[in-house]
């Protein structure tokens, strides 16, 4: 009797010790610890950019744009606030180094660096939290259907995806984003449409393995219906697969973000999203000799990447018990 | 395999068709067209840029300009004769009525001086430049292929060697240093290196050109003379570098969790029992057998190496299709960008089958499944 009803405990706590593991496993990791405390860090900055920001001058009344404030600003309305020192103008001191008023410098436009690295924080967080999401979810839906109904349903969404994992993505955002127009919402919805192909695949690939699992042939035997078992069967035995690969997307529309702002095909210019600051060095006069034009915003695209990776890495690492952790 | 083969060619060109509709719709649906790119609205007056939509064909609804294109395109229609009511659509010759028309000097004599490549194959005429589009993209081609190659060898060698090394001195100094470092690779933005390579290596030291494929004294460019060489791969030193970063980091993170699954295998175990040298057991077992999937994993970022090549051509002036891509897309050129989304997407589908085929020559397994 003792030992039946220790299975029964042990059977009640298995999911709390599974998360629990996870969490352990995940802390051994120390980068990705490191990387998680970093973004922690990073949302906090992007939480609280009108308070770090550096209002160091009174704003000239219409200079001061009415623009996107990241997804952040919609979520909490009180935080929705616009800065001065990156959005205003101020004429008389543009191109300036580094100084004690203007920590990081200031741009042609003579607004403040360190304010538009700030605020710049906001976007790049929300474009790629939010394409990861968009892209999570319609790659789990085709993975799941194709890999679920199988046939020519599979072979018709296969062949799909690969249609569009031909396409190179950064020529397809170009072409894309100049049609949607230059919106912080357009461009994040954009990169999200476009990146779900290798989930897709990553999720059907599971889906076929689970799919001759003992319990899924249960449950279809037990007259579940074909929704509920994708859904209510399969489904959870994708998520942690889901859940690296969607971290790891995270970064890579940060970057997508950042190259195609660059570029001069993101944002509009005047919003202070990491890549547009780096616009300005395209002109080697400018990389020459303003490189606080480039080199903070470089290394915050960098260093808030190498993070989400870190992140990812340890995830994976944690998610899946075959992986030994010294 | 041949019909395994013939089976894969045909299948890429209803692939190629479905790309075509898909990118000629994104194209076209996007707002503003040619002629708002050529001539600033303001000067024109009394319907004017109607007038030259109409004679563009930019007034036709969007079906029936695609099948223009298409037909233009396809192999089967003859060349196109300036006397052919439907070539008239899709040419340029000139515009009544403008005096003026913004073609930057720079790019006409490139693109009528030059031979076109490959001859049959005709993506019509630039709305921009009224030159046809394959005389702009054929001498684009070559340098962008170039790029493309000499950065994936150099991808392959170096993170191939490196990832070896970390799996037989795994937990190593060596090993971890390398490995974060290849996250910082796949974590830096490709065009944050290439301005911190054009910060340090030419501005600051001055080591290499800034731009361009060659020295703009070598108008003739010679391929047997050694020092046109020599100054062509000068320039070509920097780009590449940049551009095989990121897939150098992920070549060696695959080569290196490859290369400790092999070697944790029954039969290099096997072979380790049997008494043979360390150099026999990892050079002949091991690293053979983790290389094969690398030609897969080569092809499949293929297509986000391009993306990394359009912004590098973009900012080493780097005559190549990215580079005109670029500009089509600010000047709307609806023609330039089709056909090099053709092209692109032809060459990413070559490049897949080729590494099938490879494949199957490499690996024996998948012979023996395709015979049963």
């Amino acid at each position: 009797m003792a030992t039946a009803e220790a299975v029964a405990g042990a059977i009640e706590e298995a999911p709390r010790r599974t998360r629990m593991s996870i969490w352990w496993r995940f802390r051994r990791h120390r980068l990705a610890l490191l990387g998680f405390v970093a973004l922690g860090i990073l949302v906090l900055i992007a939480v609280f950019a009108p308070l770090l920001d550096r209002n160091s001058f009174d704003c000239l009344g219409g200079l001061v744009r009415d623009h996107d404030n990241g997804v952040l600003g919609l979520l909490f309305p009180e935080v929705q606030s616009r800065s001065c020192a990156a959005y205003g103008t101020d004429i008389g001191n543009t191109d300036q180094g580094p100084s004690l008023s203007n920590l990081l410098g200031t741009d042609k436009a003579g607004r403040d660096v360190w304010s538009r690295i700030v605020f710049g924080a906001r976007i790049s967080l929300a474009v790629g939290v939010v394409a990861a999401f968009i892209s999570s979810a319609i790659g789990t839906i085709i993975g799941i259907i194709s890999g679920y109904a199988g046939r020519w349903i599979d072979s018709l969404l296969m062949r799909f995806t690969e249609l569009i994992m031909t396409l190179p993505t950064l020529f397809l955002l170009l072409i894309v984003s100049s049609l949607f127009g230059r919106s912080v919402v357009h461009l994040m919805v954009i990169i999200g449409l476009l990146g779900w192909t290798g989930k897709a695949r990553l999720v059907r690939g599971q889906v076929l393995s689970l799919k001759a699992m003992d319990y899924v042939t249960a449950a279809r035997a037990l007259g579940a219906s074909a929704k509920r078992i994708s859904f209510v069967h399969i489904f959870p035995g994708t998520v942690p697969y889901v859940v690296v690969s969607a971290t790891l997307t995270v970064g890579g529309a940060i970057l997508a973000e950042a190259g195609l702002s660059f570029l001069g095909y993101g944002v509009g210019f005047e919003v202070p999203t990491w890549g547009n600051i780096m616009n300005s060095a395209q002109s080697l006069h400018i990389l020459q000799n303003e490189p606080w034009l480039w080199l903070p915003p470089g290394i915050a695209i960098g260093m808030t990447v190498l993070s989400v990776n870190f992140v990812g890495d340890g995830l994976r690492d944690a998610l899946d018990p075959r992986t030994k952790i010294d | 395999m041949t019909k395994y083969i013939i089976r894969r060619t045909l299948i890429a060109f209803p692939m190629l068709l479905a790309i075509s509709i898909m990118t000629f719709a994104f194209i076209n649906l996007a707002p503003g067209d040619p002629v708002d790119a050529m001539i600033d609205p303001e000067f024109f007056v009394g319907g004017a840029g109607d007038k030259l939509r109409a004679r563009m064909g930019l007034d036709k609804p969007i079906h029936e300009r695609y099948l223009l294109w298409l037909i233009e395109v396809s192999p089967f229609s003859s060349s196109c004769d300036d006397r052919d009511a439907t070539c008239e659509t899709l040419r340029l010759d000139r515009i009544p009525g403008t005096g003026s028309w913004p073609i930057p000097t720079d790019i006409i004599p490139t693109a009528l001086n030059l031979k076109v490549w490959p001859p049959d194959v005709n993506f019509g005429y630039s709305y921009q430049f009224g030159v046809s589009v394959m005389s702009m993209i054929g001498n684009r081609i070559v340098p962008t292929i170039e790029l493309t190659i000499v950065s994936l060898l150099a991808a392959t060698v170096i993170g191939t060697a490196l990832g070896v090394v970390q799996a037989l001195r795994q937990y190593s100094f060596f090993d971890y240093s390398f490995s974060v470092g290849a996250l910082f690779g796949l974590s830096i933005p490709t065009f944050f290196f290439a301005l911190l390579a054009l910060y340090i290596f030419v501005a600051i030291l001055g080591w290499f050109p800034s731009y361009g494929m060659r020295d703009y004294k070598i108008t003739e460019f010679d391929v047997t003379n050694i020092s046109h060489l020599l100054n062509h791969a000068h320039h070509l030193t920097l780009p590449v570098a940049v551009v095989m970063l990121e897939s150098l980091a992920g070549n060696m993170r695959y080569m290196r969790t490859a290369m400790l699954d092999v070697m944790r295998s029954d039969y290099v175990r096997t072979a380790q029992a049997k008494g043979l040298g360390s150099w026999l057991v990892f050079g002949r077992h091991a690293f053979r057998n983790a290389l094969l999937p690398l030609v897969t994993i080569t092809t499949l970022r293929l297509p986000g190496l391009i993306g990394g090549i359009i912004i590098i051509e973009h900012m080493f002036a780097w005559p190549g299709m990215g580079q005109l891509g670029i500009r089509a897309i600010s000047d709307r050129d609806y023609t330039i960008l089709m056909g090099l989304a053709m092209i692109t997407a032809t060459l990413v589908l070559f490049s897949n089958l080729l590494a099938d085929v490879l494949y199957a020559f490499v690996d024996p397994r998948v012979r023996v499944e395709e015979q049963g």
